[in-house]
């Protein structure tokens, strides 16, 4: 008898402390509420909701900053983004849902930084192609034969490179130090699943140019990729 | 016929799923079955394509976050 109130407490002890817990996440995780539906993420906003402020900067600062660094260049880059948050919440209240509510803040913030660009005169172009990159055709003899053909690689899968700490660590350096213009297309594309299209009428940018950039920053990244297969450093 | 180098720029426009005419698809198809440096080049770069597709953003900083909010609220409490 003693022996079942003793484990009816305990468990009774246990179950009690599992609420505690439960409610202590609760209260712990109000701020980190997650406006997946865009009609009452835009609620939250216009009712200056601080935890949807809070989604907005969070979910959207990284990517913002990389357009901005593109048009208008790193200097002032943050800057924008700061000063576009009021551009948009202003904005808000006339958003129709023509596009998603992430691709119409993205071109505002775009807006900002070419009207930026313009009022300092600045001579960014974005849609000028360096010759950066091109060592990858270094692979290739004169008949456009491999010279150096791609060797086997030991991490095979997406999730066996991702895995490699080191090799993660190198992939996200080689990411931020991509050039500007590459680093955006890039960032819209595989970070931010933009279409073409829609990278094109943020930046500016013609299509063809649009896919020559992209196409540099994914050698760049083959090859960081490679060159640890090989040597196991960056 | 295709050079190695020309498959290469060729395959980047399947990787952005372009349209391609029926003769260029034809010869990119060739010339894969034919050099296996090509058809190891082309699985390594989809392989590339999908770590891009796994990397997130970095996290925000606290400062950021904390001036943003700040000067949002600001002119929220203005309104």
């Amino acid at each position: 008898m003693l022996k079942a109130v003793v484990g009816t407490t305990a468990a009774l002890n246990y179950f009690n402390s599992l609420k505690v817990r439960a409610s202590l996440v609760i209260i712990f995780n109000m701020d980190k509420h997650n406006y997946t539906d865009e009609k009452k993420f835009i609620a939250a906003l216009l009712a200056n909701n601080e935890s949807a402020f809070c989604y907005l900067v969070e979910s959207m600062y990284n990517q913002l900053v990389t357009v901005a660094r593109a048009i208008a260049g790193p200097s002032i880059a943050d800057e924008i983004v700061q000063e576009s948050w009021i551009s948009v919440l202003k904005a808000l209240p006339k958003f129709e849902g023509r596009s998603t509510l992430k691709t119409w803040i993205t071109q505002i913030v775009a807006n900002e930084a070419k009207k930026r660009l313009r009022k300092e005169s600045r001579q960014v172009s974005l849609d000028s192609l360096s010759a950066d990159n091109d060592h990858f055709l270094d692979r290739f003899d004169a008949n456009g034969h491999w010279a150096r053909p791609p060797a086997s690689w030991d991490l095979s899968t997406p999730e066996d490179i991702l895995d490699e700490k080191l090799l993660k660590l190198c992939i996200d350096k080689t990411v931020k130090i991509l050039p500007e213009k590459q680093k955006a297309v890039f960032s819209l594309r595989y970070l931010d699943d933009y279409s073409l299209e829609e990278i094109c009428n943020i930046l500016e940018v013609s299509h063809s140019n649009i896919r020559v950039l992209l196409h540099r920053a994914r050698l760049v990244l083959y090859q960081t990729i490679e060159h640890f297969q090989e040597t196991g450093e960056c | 016929m295709l050079s190695c180098k020309d498959y290469v720029n060729e395959t980047s426009k399947i990787l952005d799923n372009e349209k391609l005419p029926v003769l260029k698809k034809l010869n990119i198809l060739v010339h894969q079955m034919i050099c296996h440096h090509c058809r190891k080049y082309l699985n390594q770069m989809k392989t590339t394509v999908e770590v891009a597709n796994k990397l997130n953003h970095k996290t925000v900083s606290e400062k950021t976050k904390e001036v943003a909010v700040k000067n949002l609220k600001a002119y929220s409490d203005k309104q």
